[in-house]
């Protein structure tokens, strides 16, 4: 019985040691990449529209008083709450191109300068850059009191070498909104304004990322 | 019965780290020239951060595997401070020079967040640092606003665990997130080269 539990121990030890230490990796090697012609590549894995605002409260009260049973049960009270405030921007969220807001903003600021010059075709690229739309939607500033809410866009990015080897990332890049407002303050109209916004924002920070490394 | 002291002794050491205040120490981002260093070079005060956060008491919390609250994380210096030190290291680096009081433009920031935390899943602990703020530059003689803008400085890294040192370089990431995207804003760089042109003619 010790044995096994000394193993499983062992087990668990070497599992932690083989997970990556990302940000270390990525300091390392950004400066260092020499970029030949790059192309880039907006991919959407798991880029999920949602509202974070009941799940903004979320903390570790429920799992005191009432196990990890109770902390559940919150939890999925929250996303049941933030799901009936995400339904009616969701046509909205489905109708914006935010892949195609973001590489266009991308490419327009890399072909605005001559620090990284973009392949003719993605073939003849030496490296491409892979930008993964994760979550994006509405959240909270912050805890309440405060109930102003604010666009948000999280992506991951990484470069691949011509094989397609992954050389640099993935690093999590997360870009908020500049307006602030209530939940009602976000009509369709208003968000989907500062949403298209805020992607082509991040899509421009990205390529400065890479003109300036 | 000696045994039973020392186990618990050693209980008493051990859960004192994880419910006592640890205090991490950050230290300022070398940002690279980057999109602001396009501006001309602008004297300018880095005026004092105003530190809006909700809990000024801490940085973080220490949690326990369940999640909850054990401690807090703290930082040796007010987070107000370190901010204003990323931003004025910012626009020296960016070729802007550093003024005071009596300058007629100035960044003025509102702190609105600077918290680190912490999810703990079977084998792995991801860690987070996030370091929100409202930079706006404004012209004292007019007391306008030129510009504002909200930046987020973020870090996460799932790791096999780690204490103080790891902590420490989660915010240390995050403030230097926080510097880039500040050095790299397309909008402060325009509001800076914009306190350059020349005054509009007025007619007579």
């Amino acid at each position: 019985m010790r044995r096994s539990i000394f193993a499983a121990l062992i087990g668990l030890a070497f599992a932690a040691s083989l997970v990556p230490d990302a940000s270390a990796r990525e300091a390392a090697q950004l400066h260092d990449i020499q970029i030949e012609s790059l192309t880039v590549r907006v991919v959407d894995t798991d880029g999920r529209f949602t509202v974070v605002d009941s799940r903004m409260d979320e903390t570790a009260t429920a799992a005191v008083f009432f196990g990890l049973i109770g902390a559940a049960v919150n939890s999925a009270a929250n996303n049941a709450e933030d799901d009936a405030k995400a339904e009616p921007l969701k046509e909205t969220a489905e109708a914006i191109d935010l892949d195609g807001l973001i590489g266009q903003a991308v490419l327009a600021r890399l072909s605005s300068r001559e620090a990284v010059r973009l392949a003719e075709t993605p073939e003849s690229a030496s490296n491409t850059l892979v930008v993964e739309v994760g979550e994006w939607g509405l959240i909270r500033r912050a805890q309440r009191p405060d109930t102003f809410m604010r666009v948000f866009l999280k992506l991951n990015l990484s470069i691949t070498d011509a094989r397609g080897r992954t050389i640099w990332g993935p690093q999590r890049e997360h870009s908020i909104g500049q307006m602030s407002a209530e939940l009602a303050g976000f009509t369709p109209e208003v968000f989907r304004t500062e949403m298209e916004a805020l992607a082509g924002r991040a899509g421009q920070q990205v390529a400065n990322k890479i003109i300036y490394r | 019965m000696r045994r039973i002291f020392l186990a618990l002794a050693l209980a008493v050491s051990i859960s004192a780290c994880a419910t006592g205040t640890t205090n991490i120490t950050l230290t300022t981002p070398q940002t690279r020239p980057a999109v602001l260093a396009e501006a001309p070079s602008t004297r300018i005060d880095v005026a004092g951060v105003t530190d809006s956060r909700s809990n000024t008491g801490r940085i973080g919390d220490k949690r326990n595997g369940y999640g909850m609250v054990m401690g807090a994380v703290g930082s040796t210096q007010p987070p107000a401070a370190i901010v204003e030190q990323a931003l004025e290291q910012v626009m020296t680096a960016n070729n802007h020079v550093l003024g005071g009081a009596e300058d007629r433009y100035a960044l003025q920031t509102t702190l609105r967040t600077f918290w680190f935390d912490y999810k703990t899943g079977l084998v792995t602990v991801e860690f987070f640092g996030t370091i929100q703020a409202e930079v706006a530059l404004v012209d004292r003689t007019t007391g306008q606003t030129l510009y504002t803008e909200t930046f987020e400085g973020y870090n996460s890294e799932r790791t096999g665990g780690g204490l103080s040192r790891t902590w420490t370089r989660i915010m240390d990431a995050a403030l230097a997130d926080f510097a880039t995207k500040v050095s790299l804003s397309e909008g402060l760089k325009a509001a800076l080269a914009a306190t350059h042109a020349p005054a509009p003619a007025t007619g007579s």
